[in-house]
C-alpha cells in the first residue's frame, strides 16, 4: 500500500530537483560570467540618476547614476560565494562534530549541547553585528567566516540527535558483529543515512547565509567595496528609493535573493523525496 | 562432541534508572552453557528472560558483569581490536531484518563490505553472487543490485544470512530470526539455516520464545526464566517430559491443537502473572502450583536429573506427568 | 438468521497505480455465540476486513462494494451517526495495540467509567464505578487495580482491561485482531481461556483474527483462511484438524513445527503473494501451489460448499471437469 503513494512523490521529487538545479545553474553561470553579462563596469556612476528601465538600462539607474542591472549581476557573484562557502564550512564542521558527538556521547556531546543552548538564547543576528563590527575589515571572507562559525552549532546539534537515533538502529549492531571498526561504522554505515538531514541543514544554512549577508550589508556592516544583493537594497533604502517609486531598484535584488533561496530549497526537498523513495518502505516497516 | 563455545557463569547487572527508584536489574544470572561442534543448541524463554542479553554478551557487544566467554578454550576478545577476530568466529542473525539491513545499501554492498573487511581482495561481486545462490536467492543476478526496500522480509533475512555466512564463522547465533516473518516464510529460513549448518560445519545457537521452533531446530535445549537457566537437556527429552514446572507451563501454553491436553492445568491466572519475581530462592515459585515452603529459603542450584539433563528445582516433575497432578487447591504461596 | 453476514465485501486502498484490492470479494457468516477465526499471513486482508466491519478504515481505504449485514441491518448503508448506535454497544473491537493505547495519565477506573458513560449517558457515575468493578472481576483482575495507571500493570493485565472495556456494554459481537500476539505464551493462554469462558457465560460472538493457525484451532468453532484478499477456505475446527482441503491451508498448517509426533522436515510455502493492484486471473495461489492445474490460471476457482465449510479450489471440481480440462490442454 505504501509503494503506491511514493510513486507521485518520486515524480515530483524529480521535477523539484530539476527546477532547483536550473535556477542555481543560472545564478552560477551569471556569477561566473559577470563581465560578459553586465553591460557596464562595476561601480560605474556615469549615468543620469533615477532613470526608469529602458533598453539601455534594463533595470534603470539608481540615485548615484549606476546601472542597476549591472550591479545586480555583480551582486550575484558575492551572494553566491557567500552562500556556498558558508554552507560548506558549516556542513563540514557540523557533520564532523555532530556525528562524533552522537556516536560517542561523552563529554563532546555535553560540551556541544552546552554551547548550543547558550547560543540559543542569544539573538544570532545581533551577535553577528557585534562580531562584524569588531573585525578590522569586513571583507567577504570575514562575512563568510562569521556566518559559517555561528551556524555549525545548530547543524551539529541536529546531526548529533539524528546520529543518536541512528546508532540505536539494528544495522549499527549488525555492522559491529560483522567486525567493522567504529570509524567505518560512522563514515560508511551511519553517514549515508544522515544524508537527508545534512541536506536539509545545508539548504537552510545556505539560504540563511545569503539572507544574513544581505542583512548585514543592508545594515551597512558589509564590505562597502563589494556589491551584493544586500548592499543594493541597503543603498536603495538609504536613498529613499521607495519615495521615488524606484521599484526597479528594490524589487530585483529582493526577488533575486528569494529566487536563489527558493532554488536551494527545491533541490533540498527534491532530493529528500528521491532519497526517501529509494529507501522506500523499509524505513516504515 | 568437542566444545566450541563455552559460557562460564556470566551475569549481567543493569543499573535501572529512574529518579525515585534506583535499583539493579540482574538480567542474566550466572549462566553457563556449552555449544559443541556441529551442534544446534536452543535457548528458549519468554521476553525479559535474559536470552537476548546473553547473546549480546557472547558476541562481545556487551561486557558481562561477571563470568567469561571462551571460544575453543580462549577468551573472546571484546576490545575493539578483537572485533574482527571475534567476527570471524561468531556471527549473528538478528530478529528484525528490516532494522538490521542498512536501507541505503544495495545487496552487493550489504554482503560485499564485510567480505572486503575480512580480507577479500578486489571485486567481490562474484563471491556475493555465489553467496546469494547459497541462501536461495536465485537467480542471484536479480537480487544483487536491489535495495532492501525492493525485497520482502524473508528475502532481507536471507541477505543477512548470506552476509554472515560470507565471513565464514564457526558459530551462528540466531536471535528469533523468524519472529518478524510470516510462518510460511519463516520455516524456509529455518530450513536454510539447518542446511547451511550441515554444509558448512557450523554450530548454531538458536534463541527463541517458541518451543515448536526449538524442537524443530535443536539437538539440545536450554530453558531460561528470570535470567537463569532453569532446565537443560536433549530437546526431545525435555519437551516430552519437562522436569521444571516452568517448562511444563510453557509447554502447556504453547498452542498445539493436535496434542492431548491434560485438562484443568492452570498456571496462568492474572494475579500470578503480575506478582513479581522473587530475588532469592526459586524465581518461579510465585507462579508454581507445586511450590512449597523450602522453595523460598535458599538459592536453588542446578541439579542433574540424569547424565544429560539438569534442572533448577527442588522437586522436579517426574517423567510421567500423570503421576503429578496439579495440586490446585493446596497452593501455598502468594 | 446469522448475526453477521458478509457478502462479496470489497475494500480498496486508493493508490497512484490504481486501486489496491486489499479485500476482494469476501463472504462469510458468523452465528450467534460462535467464535469465528480469520487466519492468513500479512497482507492477506484479514485485518482490513475487520476494520471494514468495525468502520475503522481510514485515509485511502474505502469499502468498494458488497454488504455487511449485522442482525439484519445493512451496516454499509448506515451513516456514521447511525453506526454510533452499534459501535461498542453491539459491536466492540479489541486491537493488538489497544493495550498500549490506554491513556497513560488516567487511572484504569476513569477509563472504564468514561467508556461506560460515553455510551450510556443516563448512567449514574456511582453505577458506572460499580460496573467497572464488576468488569474487572469478569477478567480476573483484583478491584484495587482500578486505582492503578496503565504503566503499573503488565502487558497481559492491560490487555485484560481492554477486554473488560470491550465487554462493558455487553456487545453481541467482539472483533479481536491479534489480541494476544504481543504477549508471552503463558499470558496468552490465560487470556484465551478467559475469552472462551466469558463467551460461554455471555453468549457473544467473536471474530478472532490471527496469523497463528494452531492457536486459532484451539479456540475457534469455524475458521476462514484468507489469501491475497480472498477466502481460500472456510472449515469447521474438526474438519481442519482432520485435514485442511485448500492447498494453501495445507501449506500453512505444515509451516508450524509441532511439539509432538515425529520430527519431519516442513516445507513451508515457497514464493510470495501476488500484486493486489493487478491480481492474476484465476486462482491467486496457483503460482505457489504444488497441485496447480492448467485451468487454475484462467478460470475462477471451483467453489465446493458442504456442511464442513467452503473451499475455493479446482481440485474439488467434479470429475468431468477434470477430464475436460485434461482433454482441452494436452
Amino acid at each position: 500500500m505504501r509503494n503506491k503513494r511514493t510513486l507521485p512523490r518520486e515524480r515530483s521529487g524529480k521535477a523539484k530537483l530539476w527546477g532547483g538545479a536550473c535556477i542555481l545553474l543560472i545564478f552560477a553561470a551569471v556569477s561566473l560570467a559577470t563581465a560578459q553579462i553586465a553591460p557596464y563596469p562595476k561601480n560605474d556612476m556615469e549615468f543620469e540618476v533615477w532613470l526608469k528601465p529602458s533598453a539601455a538600462h534594463l533595470l534603470g539607474t539608481d540615485s548615484y547614476g549606476q546601472d542597476v542591472f549591472s550591479q545586480l549581476v555583480y551582486g550575484t557573484r558575492t551572494s553566491f560565494l557567500v552562500g556556498v562557502l558558508a554552507g560548506l564550512i558549516t556542513t563540514i564542521i557540523g557533520v564532523l562534530v555532530g556525528v562524533t558527538a552522537g556516536f560517542y556521547r561523552r563529554w563532546v556531546s555535553d560540551a556541544l549541547m552546552f554551547v548550543v543552548d547558550l547560543l540559543l538564547i542569544i539573538p544570532v543576528m545581533a551577535l553577528m553585528i557585534i562580531l562584524a563590527s569588531f573585525l578590522p575589515s569586513m571583507g567577504l571572507t570575514s562575512i563568510v567566516l562569521v556566518i559559517g562559525l555561528l551556524s555549525w552549532l545548530y547543524m551539529a546539534r541536529s546531526i548529533r540527535s539524528q546520529t543518536l537515533s541512528e546508532r540505536q538502529r539494528g544495522y549499527v549492531e549488525a555492522a559491529r558483529v560483522a567486525g567493522m571498526s567504529d570509524l567505518s561504522i560512522m563514515l560508511r554505515e551511519i553517514l549515508p543515512n544522515l544524508y537527508p538531514i545534512i541536506l536539509a541543514n545545508l539548504v537552510s544554512v545556505t539560504t540563511h547565509a545569503v539572507l544574513a549577508e544581505a542583512g548585514l550589508s543592508f545594515l551597512g556592516i558589509g564590505d562597502p567595496k563589494n556589491v551584493s544583493w544586500g548592499t543594493i537594497l541597503a543603498l536603495a533604502h538609504a536613498n529613499n528609493a521607495i519615495m521615488y517609486d524606484a521599484w526597479w531598484w528594490i524589487v530585483p535584488p529582493g526577488l533575486a535573493t528569494a529566487l536563489f533561496c527558493f532554488g536551494f530549497i527545491l533541490i533540498g526537498n527534491g532530493s529528500l523525496e528521491r532519497f526517501r523513495h529509494k529507501r522506500g518502505a523499509s524505513q516504515q516497516t | 562432541m568437542k566444545p566450541l563455545l563455552q559460557v562460564h557463569n556470566v551475569s549481567q547487572v543493569y543499573e535501572s534508572g529512574g529518579l525515585l527508584r534506583k535499583g539493579k536489574v540482574r538480567a542474566v544470572r550466572d549462566v553457563s552453557l556449552v555449544l559443541g561442534e556441529g551442534e544446534v543448541l536452543a535457548v528458549v524463554g519468554e521476553s525479559g528472560c535474559g536470552k537476548s542479553t546473553l547473546a549480546r554478551m557472547i558476541l562481545g557487544l556487551l561486557e558481562p558483569t561477571a563470568g567469561r566467554v571462551e571460544f575453543e578454550g580462549r577468551a573472546v576478545d571484546r576490545r575493539r581490536r578483537g572485533r574482527l577476530e571475534t567476527a570471524k568466529r561468531l556471527q549473528m542473525i538478528f530478529q528484525d531484518p528490516f532494522e538490521t539491513i542498512n536501507s541505503n545499501q544495495r545487496v552487493e554492498t550489504v554482503i560485499g563490505r564485510p567480505l572486503q573487511l575480512h580480507g577479500a581482495k578486489g571485486p567481490v561481486r562474484e563471491r556475493v553472487l555465489e553467496l546469494l545462490g547459497q541462501v536461495g536467492l536465485t537467480p542471484a543476478e536479480d537480487y544483487i543490485d536491489k535495495y532492501p526496500s525492493q525485497l520482502s522480509g524473508g528475502q532481507k533475512q536471507r541477505v543477512m544470512i548470506a552476509r554472515a555466512l560470507g565471513i565464514g564463522p564457526r558459530v551462528l547465533i540466531a536471535d528469533e530470526p523468524t519472529s518478524m516473518l510470516d510462518v510460511s516464510i519463516g520455516i524456509g529460513i529455518m530450513n536454510l539455516m539447518l542446511d547451511l549448518k550441515r554444509d558448512n560445519d557450523l554450530s548454531l545457537l538458536w534463541i527463541t520464545h517458541n518451543l515448536g521452533s526449538a524442537r524443530y531446530m535443536s539437538d539440545r535445549i536450554v530453558i531460561m526464566f528470570g535470567g537463569q537457566i532453569v532446565e537443560s537437556g536433549p530437546t526431545e527429552d525435555v519437551i516430552a517430559s519437562p522436569g521444571h514446572p516452568y517448562t511444563r507451563a510453557l509447554l502447556h501454553a504453547s498452542p498445539d491443537p493436535w496434542r492431548q491436553k491434560t485438562e484443568g492445568e492452570k498456571f496462568d491466572d492474572a494475579e500470578r502473572e503480575e506478582s513479581g519475581l522473587p530475588e532469592s530462592g526459586c524465581r518461579f515459585r510465585n507462579r508454581c502450583p507445586w511450590a512449597r515452603e523450602e522453595c523460598g529459603q535458599n538459592e536453588i542450584p542446578l541439579t542433574s536429573l540424569d547424565a544429560e539433563r539438569e534442572v533448577r528445582c527442588l522437586f522436579p516433575l517426574p517423567s510421567d506427568p500423570a503421576s503429578s497432578p496439579l495440586p490446585h487447591e493446596e497452593r501455598t504461596v502468594d | 438468521m446469522s448475526l453477521l453476514e458478509i457478502n462479496d465485501l470489497r475494500i480498496e486502498y486508493v493508490s497512484a497505480r490504481g486501486p489496491f484490492k486489499a479485500v476482494d470479494g469476501v463472504s462469510f457468516t458468523i452465528e450467534r455465540g460462535e467464535i469465528f477465526g480469520l487466519a492468513g499471513e500479512s497482507g492477506c486482508g484479514k485485518s482490513t476486513t475487520a476494520y471494514g466491519i468495525g468502520r475503522l478504515l481510514r485515509g485511502p481505504a474505502r469499502i468498494a462494494g458488497g454488504s455487511i449485514r449485522f442482525d439484519g441491518t445493512e451496516l454499509t448503508e448506515l451513516s456514521d451517526a447511525q453506526f454510533d448506535a452499534y459501535r461498542w454497544a453491539r459491536i466492540s473491537i479489541v486491537l493488538q495495540s489497544a493495550m498500549n493505547n490506554l491513556n497513560p495519565v488516567m487511572k484504569i477506573k476513569e477509563q472504564l467509567i468514561d467508556a461506560i458513560l460515553a455510551h450510556r449517558k443516563a448512567t449514574l457515575r456511582s453505577d458506572a464505578l460499580r460496573q467497572a468493578g464488576e468488569l474487572m472481576e469478569l477478567v480476573d483482575l483484583p478491584k484495587d487495580r482500578l486505582e492503578r495507571f496503565p504503566h503499573e500493570l503488565s502487558g497481559g493485565m492491560r490487555q485484560r482491561v481492554v477486554i473488560a472495556m470491550a465487554l462493558a456494554l455487553r456487545p453481541e459481537l467482539i472483533i479481536m485482531d491479534e489480541p494476544t500476539t504481543a504477549l508471552d505464551v503463558i499470558t496468552q493462554k490465560g487470556i484465551i481461556d478467559k475469552i472462551i469462558e466469558l463467551k460461554r457465560a455471555f453468549g457473544f460472538s467473536v471474530l478472532f483474527i490471527t496469523h497463528d493457525l494452531p492457536l486459532m484451532l484451539e479456540i475457534c468453532d469455524r475458521i476462514g483462511v484468507m489469501y491475497a484478499g480472498r477466502i481460500a477456505e472456510i472449515a469447521t475446527r474438526e474438519r481442519m484438524l482432520a485435514g485442511a482441503r485448500h492447498p494453501y491451508t495445507q501449506g500453512l498448517l505444515r509451516s508450524f513445527p509441532s511439539l509432538t509426533g515425529p520430527r519431519v522436515r516442513l516445507e513451508g510455502i515457497p514464493g510470495s503473494t501476488p500484486d493486489l493492484i493487478a491480481p492474476p486471473q484465476g486462482c491467486r495461489f496457483r503460482e505457489r501451489c504444488p497441485h496447480a492445474l492448467p485451468q487454475c490460471g484462467n478460470e475462477a476457482p471451483f467453489v465446493l460448499e458442504d456442511r464442513d465449510g467452503r473451499v475455493s479450489c479446482h481440485l474439488y471440481a467434479k470429475e468431468e471437469a477434470f477430464d475436460e480440462a485434461a482433454v482441452a490442454s494436452p
